[in-house]
């Protein structure tokens, strides 16, 4: 029960849930035909890196905020140590779900994220778990957390219909 | 000795690779790599720098203050093989290769135990890594040219294995820190990474070094000894310590400033958007692009002259087997493979305060534990896939990846970016000593470089003459670059605007193909790239043409 709320705390401040509450997306697979194999090496190079992950997430306005990735900067330490502490099931749900968005993906973006995205918020919720026997650490990452949550926040609030 | 037939094989590929054709390709010679080699010639001839100025410990260059190890490593190369590209470069080939032995070492010392049995021969880890690195695309790349990081490197990566020597032989420990001061000297990236490197050595061996204290402060004493030079100088002169650091910074780069003004645009909210979370947002952005898909294996450094054609940095093959490097280094760590990772992860860290990022080159030092966690990847993975298939189908697949950036390194390289390279200075210099006598001045563009330094290069000008006839524009520009108006009969507009420059009879103009009109001017020659189209245009002024 305890590992459940951290997990839906962590997910309550986290950009790519908050986005598919509020910004409603259309979660419809492009059909559009793929051109291997330069296609596949620009979804892996999209859906790896830490400009989607932790910066920009996807650009479309429905998809994010254009100011946060699919997760908080806060998160990447937690997500680091989720996956040294975390099992073999769910790492094999985050390579093979990114493995089937890269393949599949005409156009990358968080739709097909979802397929992993999940799990790394598992392990961002492991590894608050185990940051919790280093308090010193646990109290600056909450601090850190707490404030890009609220800034999260105050950009879907404020700044988001201000662009809309 | 059976076991050391394997690296001697490996140095010799090494050398090869980065020696074969090293005045061709990569095609021209870069500035900055001529900059070194004249201060080098001038040097050795008069035992002054391009501006008079003795044995300095920064070159004024072009404004952008060099460290002054790669100008002094090349003096004797220069000495014995004259002032060419070859000379230039051989500096940077020699510290490559060595590097690819330091590596051997080094991967040895951290991962004793790992070997691999092939056929009759068992290899070492060392073996495996150095082997990679003779043929890797980044150090390729870099130990080809005169870009500093090769010989930083070498120099970085040699006091790390000799600090890790010196925890069973203090004697090192001396030796470690000359290495590193060497470093300070050769690279302005290093006068952080070497620190760094150095504070987590203290924290990780902490035990260790207190029971050698004494030949701690002893090492730090020769330390500090071997950089009084560099200190003195940035005394006289500040920016010996920086260079051109600050229009490079972060906080140099109008990027962030204008974002924080947008967004305090829209709520002027100091909590949510002030400069310390919108640096430190952008700098850990910069520092995380050094570790994406993208620079490693799709498009590598973009910043010429720093990128491969079509490729990345690294092999596709590589990021699986560094990831399970990385993960067996942490889940067995021990001290030094934790400095190890340390060093991994250090690296780029000089690289995210610029605003040109992923950045190959500052972020080069990275290379070094790359090898070492790919080739712990390889080996853990072939000790347990034993079968000849797996093994086979493994050095094909690299053997396919070395053959693909073979080609694109000296087949598409010198046709597709010879101008990022500088291609046809020398051609250039060529034609300008043939015809130079019926002009009483040549006007150059300096679009793509400072002009002057190839007349300088390739005319073996001599450092006298020139430093009594050159004109300086001492104002730097926005970019921190500083002016050469001119010199003997050559002169150099700041901007070549075809419009804006005096237009006079018996006057050569020397500019790019589009920035001298035909129909204001007679072409007397054009030098060509490799693939046929034009690099410069040489023309007389012509009004009535």
């Amino acid at each position: 029960m305890k590992n459940l709320i951290i997990f839906l705390l962590l997910l309550s401040i986290t950009p790519w849930f908050l986005t598919l509450i509020i910004g409603k997306p259309a979660l419809r697979a492009d059909n559009s035909q793929p051109s291997w194999p330069q296609k596949i090496s620009t979804n892996i190079s999209f859906y790896t890196s830490a400009e989607f992950i932790f910066f920009n997430g996807d650009g479309r306005p429905d998809y994010g905020t254009g100011d946060h990735g699919v997760f908080l900067l806060s998160f990447l330490p937690l997500i680091f140590i989720g996956i040294y502490h975390g099992h073999k099931k769910l790492l094999s749900w985050l390579v093979g779900g990114l493995i089937i968005a890269s393949l599949f993906s005409s156009a990358p973006g968080l739709p097909y994220a979802l397929l992993y995205l999940p799990a790394l918020s598992i392990f961002a919720a492991i590894g608050f778990k185990q940051l919790a026997a280093h308090k010193v650490f646990l109290r600056l990452n909450i601090i850190w957390m707490l404030y890009e949550s609220l800034r999260l926040y105050h950009v879907i609030l404020v700044h988001k219909p201000f662009s809309l | 000795m059976k076991k050391y037939i394997p690296i001697a094989l490996i140095i010799s590929l090494a050398f090869f690779l980065r020696i074969y054709q090293i005045a061709s390709s990569p095609p021209g010679l870069y500035s900055d790599e001529t900059s070194y080699g004249y201060n080098a010639y001038s040097l050795l001839k008069t035992g002054k720098d391009e501006y008079g100025k003795s044995w300095p410990m920064t070159f004024k260059s072009f404004g952008d203050f060099k460290p002054p190890m790669t100008a002094w490593l090349t003096i004797p190369s220069i000495a014995v093989f004259g002032l060419n590209e070859f000379s230039v470069r051989l500096p940077s080939v020699l510290a490559g290769t060595i590097t690819v032995l330091i590596v051997y070492f080094l991967a040895n010392e951290i991962l004793p135990n790992k070997k691999l049995s092939i056929i009759n021969y068992q290899l070492s880890i060392g073996d495996i890594a150095a082997l990679l690195l003779a043929i890797s695309p980044w150090h390729l790349h870099f130990s080809r040219t005169s870009m500093l990081v090769a010989i930083e490197a070498m120099f970085v990566s040699l006091g790390l294995l000799l600090f890790l020597k010196s925890l069973k032989k203090s004697i090192w420990l001396y030796f470690s820190a000359l290495s590193f001061a060497a470093a300070i000297y050769t690279y302005y990236g290093s006068r952080v990474t070497v620190i760094l490197l150095t504070f987590l050595q203290i924290i990780i061996f902490h035990k260790k070094l207190w029971q050698m204290r004494k030949h701690v402060i002893g090492a730090m004493i020769v330390g500090i000894i071997a950089l009084l030079p560099l200190a003195i100088s940035f005394i006289q002169t500040p920016e010996t310590l920086t260079g051109r650091a600050r229009t490079i910074s972060v906080f140099y780069d109008p990027g962030v400033r204008a974002k924080l003004w947008y967004s305090r645009s829209i709520d002027n909210s100091r909590f949510f958007h002030n400069k310390p979370y919108y640096y430190f947002r952008d700098i850990a952005r910069r520092y995380l692009q050094h570790f994406s898909f993208n620079f490693f294996v799709r498009t590598g450094d973009t910043t010429p002259p720093f990128d491969i054609p079509n490729m990345g940095i690294v092999y596709i093959a590589d990021i699986i087997f560094v990831f399970y490097g990385v993960f067996l280094a942490v889940c067995n760590r021990t001290n030094k493979s934790i400095a190890l990772l340390g060093y991994l992860f250090i690296s780029p860290v000089v690289a995210s305060f610029t605003f040109i990022t992923p950045a190959a080159n500052r972020a080069f030092n990275m290379v070094i534990p790359w090898t070492i966690f790919t080739s712990l990847g390889i080996v853990t993975v072939l000790s347990h896939w034993k079968k000849f298939p797996f093994r086979l189908l493994l050095t094909v697949c690299y053997l396919l990846l070395f053959s693909y950036y073979l080609y694109q390194y000296y087949v598409r390289m010198p046709l597709d970016m010879p101008h990022k390279w500088h291609y046809g200075r020398r051609e250039l210099v060529e034609k300008i000593s043939q015809l130079e006598g019926k002009y009483n001045q040549i006007v150059f563009s300096n679009r793509e470089g400072p002009a002057y330094i190839w007349l300088l290069f390739y005319q073996q000008y001599n450092p006298d003459k020139y430093r009594d006839t050159m004109k300086v524009d001492e104002q730097f520009d926005e970019l921190g670059w500083l002016h050469i108006k001119s010199f003997d009969k050559y002169v150099f507009p700041r901007h070549f605007e075809w419009n804006a420059i005096d237009k006079t009879s018996h006057t050569l103009y020397v500019g790019y193909e589009n920035q001298i009109p035909q129909s204001e001017s007679v072409v007397i020659d054009k030098i060509l790239y490799p693939n046929g189209e034009t690099a410069f245009t040489l023309a007389e002024y012509a009004p009535t043409h």
